[in-house]
């Protein structure tokens, strides 16, 4: 058997009155991926950061290579060997990727100046091993989102670890580059390098870890092997929320057939006609939204996807085409006359864009409301509060307070909160970009569940979702984007991964004649 | 509720540590006027109070400008408040020459001419993208030019005998202008709590991307303020005209670092999204307090600059709260 | 890097507006000023310059690390006003007096640079409450303009090396020198990285407080050659002679592309931010305008400096909102 290289015994760590772990246990053997599951708020987060040292616990023990240690800074786990991939955390955007991954371990000569060309060599090395095929010089504020996580990864492979703690790491990317971060795992497994694979996505744990821990409630519960048991979902799932597998009950293709023709007016919601956005990032995009519709937007990242719904929010300009709402025409020049139309935008990026950190869950609930609020003199708080309360009921958020600050609730939550504010404007158009993006499984059923009563209610939504499987479960129709072109459309009925991947990679188009060029 | 929500909610009470920081404003403020009693007896008077109140009513005016463009966010400050006072009263008073008839002349040409001045500071911040700092800092500049090219270098007329009681004199021991600063603090607070517009610039100084996906035209709203705080301004240079009767160049200069002194001492964030300006009010109060007491202590000015600057240091200091990692 | 990404590098470089303003304004001001290409006038242009240019690279030292320095110019009053009272004639004093000069500057960087980088108050306002207490000291050590400086310091100043290399000049060429050995040392990338964002520098095992604190110093340093070089050029003590430079420092920095939110920008295009702010007082000077404009001339100009160098990042970002 091999050596355990890491081992975490009845871990305790608590925040100002928040127990955030109890009794945590962990084992980590030599050369193995050992997957870390559990809700948010289940303590994995905080178990990761007292692993690699940027937390101390306050309570139990820490071994590396079956010898004790106290770490008191990430430093200091680096001297072990460790290094941990932050999530988009520790990249400065005006550096080059080059002077990013060799940030804080500058490469130095003789003189004891910097050594520009050595750092620039390890970091070319360092990108090949996950496929990126950007070169070092590129400015880090060009790269996108997805990209930026692979650096992160990157930057972390660079310190030649021993034990690499990935955090999320395929939160924002698309199947392609998990390929391509699994090729890379495999590697490192085969070099002795130990893992550890924090991750919502648990199909992907169960397909590249060798055994599973999971958490809840800031102890872990379970334990799973793969060596014995199978690489099943449902397994897992259970030892996450504690509770049974609740398969959703999903509506045939044909029921939900029957629902949506229920609901049809005599236009189409929303329709687009020959969208195109300057600079070729959108080429001629038309598509229609039936009422009570559950559109999907699929395909690789960056094709175009994220321009569409920002240009339908209203947030976007430059572009031409035209925008249909039940038939006749609109502008939608800024995000006021989207709203005003009922079209909301719940954003890629929660803490940048849908909250205000610094105020509480009732401020953020009421911002849209307040917003939109003419007439009265001064605003009607009561009535106000009330709607708040019934939004907080209604997104079952955890804990129900509205005068909570909202930095103070988890990830799921703090999404929730980005979603529940729309909802006191009754909207009739959801735009939704990668709403369930690092949310655990409680909260993405919690989400799903208000998008399905939303449109049983009439209202419609568009949904781009970099993880296919959450296409697969809640649309009703998918469209792929490809390069700012709609190049295939998937109907309910033969919605499937396979068919999604095919389709996103354009394969079946390669012999035609495609108008190549830049497209970002 | 459970345990941890109940730590929750205590740490959320936390938060309204903020309104300690009010609390230890006025506690401050209390604290200098009996030291001014001290040394120099008849400080407390009723009538050196409200002396000392007067003179913070057209800070005060000054710093519910600076508030308003500190709390719109973008890292938002007014270095032009100074300049912009300056030019209220020359404007003013030229407008005026002495009659009564002018006054309402007057007031829409300061409080219309520091309305076009912020208007190009908004523009300048919120359009083309250029630091708050520097922005209102080369305005500054500009205004500066405005008042001498406007009076050739001699300001022209007076304030009337209206402006000028309003300015000076007293009901039942109280200064009008002190009456009219308590409407301002109620309006203000009423603006910034109670109606859709304060909780909107709340939103766009804590996150401007949210608050445009939310339906605000963050940017016209953030020119929009930088607009208000020049008329604000300009109105206050009215006032300190008929407080002052005669007008001077340059009338303005002081006012601009105890603006932003107030706005600091106030509790109100330089990053914008949070505040009040009762905060910033209990502010000029103890800037002009404690400048009252270092007149009345015969310091020369150098002894004040550095008494001046070593509290606000000592108080900037002690209100940061080092955020645990 | 192949050519073409040299080429856009250059062209995007942050100084690159500034450098052509630079070249636009040198010819304004050969066009107003006669002898412009002179010696005597790049002599006289250097000691009224070299100053300015100096705080300027100061002030971008503490903005590329992610704050401001509003106490720049009463530290150089304070500096003046120590100098002033205490330098006599020996060679001695006037070395012991000169090192203590330096000693003063770079202690009151120090100490801004303690507090923000180890309490961290908003600089902004940290600093203007340390500059008013500068220039009370300075005040109090010189309620006028006055003090003594020996003929041997400020002769120094004005005169020329080995007869053509004036004084200043020299200065500035040390100053340059300084900053390209900056420019290698890892202290001073990770300066770039806290400005930058200073979350990922600290995740990165940066040292955030260290690193502002040497942002601080580093800014002491030029202050020091600031002040050195003001006492040559006035030969007084005064508790008003840095007023101006505190604001025209951030102008100059911002104006040669030192971006105010930090992480970005040059040495180089901090120094042509502050000989191109020198040029424009010449041209307000040459150009005779009656004295009421000139602040209004100053104030519109620095204003049109910043929209040409706002442009490409205007430019940028046209599509969106």
């Amino acid at each position: 058997m091999a050596d355990t290289v890491l081992q975490a015994r009845h871990i305790k760590k608590s925040f100002v009155g928040v127990r955030a772990l109890s009794d945590a246990n962990f084992v980590l053997r030599e050369g193995e991926v050992c997957g870390l599951v559990g809700a948010n708020g289940s303590g994995k987060t905080t178990f990761a950061r007292v692993v690699s040292g940027l937390l101390r616990p306050d309570d139990g023990e820490l071994l590396l290579y079956e010898r004790p240690v106290d770490l008191r800074s990430h430093l200091d786990a680096e001297q072990y060997r460790m290094a941990m991939v932050h999530q988009n955390l520790s990249l400065v955007p005006e550096m080059t990727i080059w002077e990013n991954i060799a940030l804080g371990r500058e490469a130095r000569d003789a003189l004891g100046l910097l050594d520009n060309r050595a750092a620039a060599e390890q970091a070319r090395g360092a990108l090949a091993t996950i496929g990126v095929g950007l070169s070092v010089h590129e400015r880090v504020r060009n790269v996108s989102p997805d990209e930026k996580q692979l650096i992160e990864i990157a930057k972390a492979l660079a310190k030649d670890p021993r034990i690499l703690i990935l955090d999320e790491p395929t939160a924002s990317l698309d199947f392609h580059q998990v390929e391509a971060l699994f090729g890379a795992v495999k590697l490192l497994k085969e070099n002795g390098v130990s893992i550890i694979f924090i991750s919502h996505r648990i199909w992907e744990v169960a397909r590249i870890c060798d055994r599973l821990v999971a958490f809840r409630n800031g102890e872990t519960v379970g334990e799973l092997d793969f060596s014995v048991h199978d690489r099943d979902e449902r397994l897992i799932v259970p030892l996450i929320t504690g509770r049974e597998v609740k398969t959703r009950i999903r509506k045939s293709a044909s029921q939900r057939e029957r629902e949506i023709a229920a609901l049809q007016a005599p236009a189409p919601v929303l329709e687009i006609k020959s969208l195109s956005l300057d600079g070729g990032r959108l080429k001629n995009i038309s598509l229609s939204l039936r009422r009570g519709e559950v559109l999907g937007l699929g395909g690789l990242q960056r094709q175009g996807q994220e321009e569409i719904l920002m240009i339908l929010a209203g947030y976007l300009r430059g572009f031409s085409g035209q925008i249909l709402i039940n038939g006749s025409p609109v502008s939608l020049r800024n995000t006021r006359q989207a709203i005003r139309r009922g079209i909301v935008l719940i954003p890629g990026d929660r803490q940048k864009e849908g909250l205000f950190l610094q105020h509480s869950v009732l401020t953020n609930l009421l911002y849209p409301k307040v917003s939109m609020h003419r007439g009265s003199f001064f605003l009607p708080t009561s009535r106000y509060r009330r709607l708040a309360t019934e939004a907080i009921d209604k997104v079952s958020l955890v804990p129900p307070n509205p005068r909570l600050n909202v930095s103070q609730l988890s990830g799921g939550n703090q999404q929730k909160v980005v979603v529940g504010k729309w909802l006191t404007l009754s909207p009739t158009v959801l735009l939704l970009n990668d709403p369930t993006k690092g949310v655990d499984v409680g909260t993405r059923e919690n989400i799903y569940e208000i998008i399905s009563s939303l449109t049983a209610q009439g209202a419609s939504v568009l949904l781009y979702a970099s993880d296919n499987e959450e296409l697969i479960n809640n649309c009703d129709r998918v469209l792929i984007v490809f390069e700012g072109r709609i190049v295939k459309e998937i109907g309910a009925e033969e919605i499937s991964e396979e068919k999604i991947v095919v389709s996103s990679l354009n394969v079946e188009h390669t012999g035609e004649e495609a108008e190549t060029g830049n497209t970002r | 509720m459970s345990s941890q929500e109940r730590s929750l909610l205590k740490m959320a009470n936390l938060k309204s540590l903020a309104a300690n920081k009010l609390t230890i404003a006025a506690g401050a403020v209390v604290l200098l006027f009996v030291f001014g009693e001290i040394i120099s007896p008849g400080f407390l008077s009723f009538g050196h109070v409200m002396s000392v109140l007067r003179l913070s009513v057209f800070l005060g005016i000054v710093a519910l400008g600076q508030s308003l463009v500190v709390m719109s966010g973008g890292e938002g400050i007014d270095l032009s408040v100074g300049s912009v006072l300056s030019l209220g009263v020359v404007i003013a008073s030229s407008l005026l020459e002495g009659k009564n008839t002018n006054i309402p002349v007057a007031l829409a040409g300061a409080m219309g001419a520091g309305f076009a001045i912020g208007m190009v500071n908004g523009f300048g911040v919120a359009y083309v993208g250029i630091p708050p700092l520097i922005m209102t800092l080369a305005m500054a500049s500009v205004v500066e030019g405005l008042s001498l090219i406007y009076t050739g270098g001699y300001p022209s007329g007076s304030a009337p005998a209206l402006l000028e009681s309003l300015g000076n004199g007293r009901i039942v021991g109280i200064p009008y202008v002190v009456l009219l600063w308590v409407l301002v603090i109620v309006a203000a607070t009423l603006l910034l709590f109670r109606k859709r517009w304060g909780a909107v610039l709340f939103g766009v100084g804590a996150n401007s991307i949210t608050a445009e996906l939310s339906g605000i035209d963050v940017k016209r709203f953030r020119m929009l303020v930088y607009g208000i705080c020049g008329a604000i301004t300009g109105v206050a240079g009215f006032l300190v005209l008929g407080y002052t009767g005669t007008p001077y160049l340059n009338l303005g200069a002081p006012y601009l670092m105890s603006s932003i002194a107030a706005v600091a001492v106030g509790g109100i964030s330089l990053a914008g999204g949070s505040g009040s300006y009762v905060g910033a009010s209990i502010g000029c109060i103890l800037l002009i307090t404690l400048s009252s007491i270092l007149v009345a202590l015969q310091t020369t000015e150098a002894v004040r600059q550095i008494v001046y600057g070593s509290l606000l240091f000592v108080i900037v200091v002690a209100y940061t709260r080092r955020r645990a990692e | 890097m192949t050519n073409r990404r040299y080429l856009r590098e250059l062209l995007q470089d942050s100084s690159f507006p500034s450098f052509l303003m630079l070249v636009l304004l040198v010819i304004v001001n050969a066009i107003l000023q006669p002898n412009f290409f002179s010696y005597q006038v790049f002599r006289i242009n250097f000691l009224t310059f070299t100053p300015l240019i100096l705080v300027s690279l100061a002030q971008a030292t503490v903005i590329l690390v992610g704050a401001v320095d509003l106490s720049l110019g009463a530290g150089i009053s304070l500096v003046t006003a120590v100098m002033a009272s205490l330098m006599g004639d020996s060679v001695l004093s006037i070395v012991l007096v000169v090192l203590l000069g330096i000693g003063v500057a770079v202690f009151l960087s120090l100490f801004n640079g303690f507090f923000i980088g180890i309490i961290g108050p908003p600089p902004l306002i940290m600093t203007f409450a340390t500059s008013t207490i500068w220039f009370g000291a300075a005040l109090l050590l010189m309620p006028h303009p006055g003090g003594y400086i020996p003929e041997t310091y400020y002769g120094l100043y004005t005169a020329s090396i080995g007869g053509f290399l004036p004084t200043p000049v020299a200065v500035l060429i040390v100053a340059m020198l300084f900053c390209l050995l900056l420019g290698r040392s890892r202290a001073f990338r990770h300066v770039y990285a806290v400005g930058g964002n200073e979350k990922a520098a600290r995740a990165s095992g940066i040292n955030v407080t260290a690193t502002k604190i040497f942002a601080f110093l580093v800014s002491g340093v030029f202050v020091a050659m600031a002040a050195l070089c003001v006492v040559g050029q006035t030969a007084t003590g005064d508790a008003r002679s840095g007023q101006g430079f505190t604001l025209n420092s951030v102008a100059a920095a911002v104006i040669g592309g030192i971006a105010f939110s930090g992480g970005k920008g040059n040495y180089l295009g901090a120094a042509m931010g502050g000989i191109i702010l020198g040029l424009l007082i010449n041209i307000i000077y040459f150009a005779n305008i009656t004295s009421f404009y000139q602040e209004f001339m100053k104030g519109v100009i620095i204003i049109v400096a910043l929209l040409i160098g706002a442009v490409p990042r205007l430019r940028r970002g046209a599509t969106r909102h």
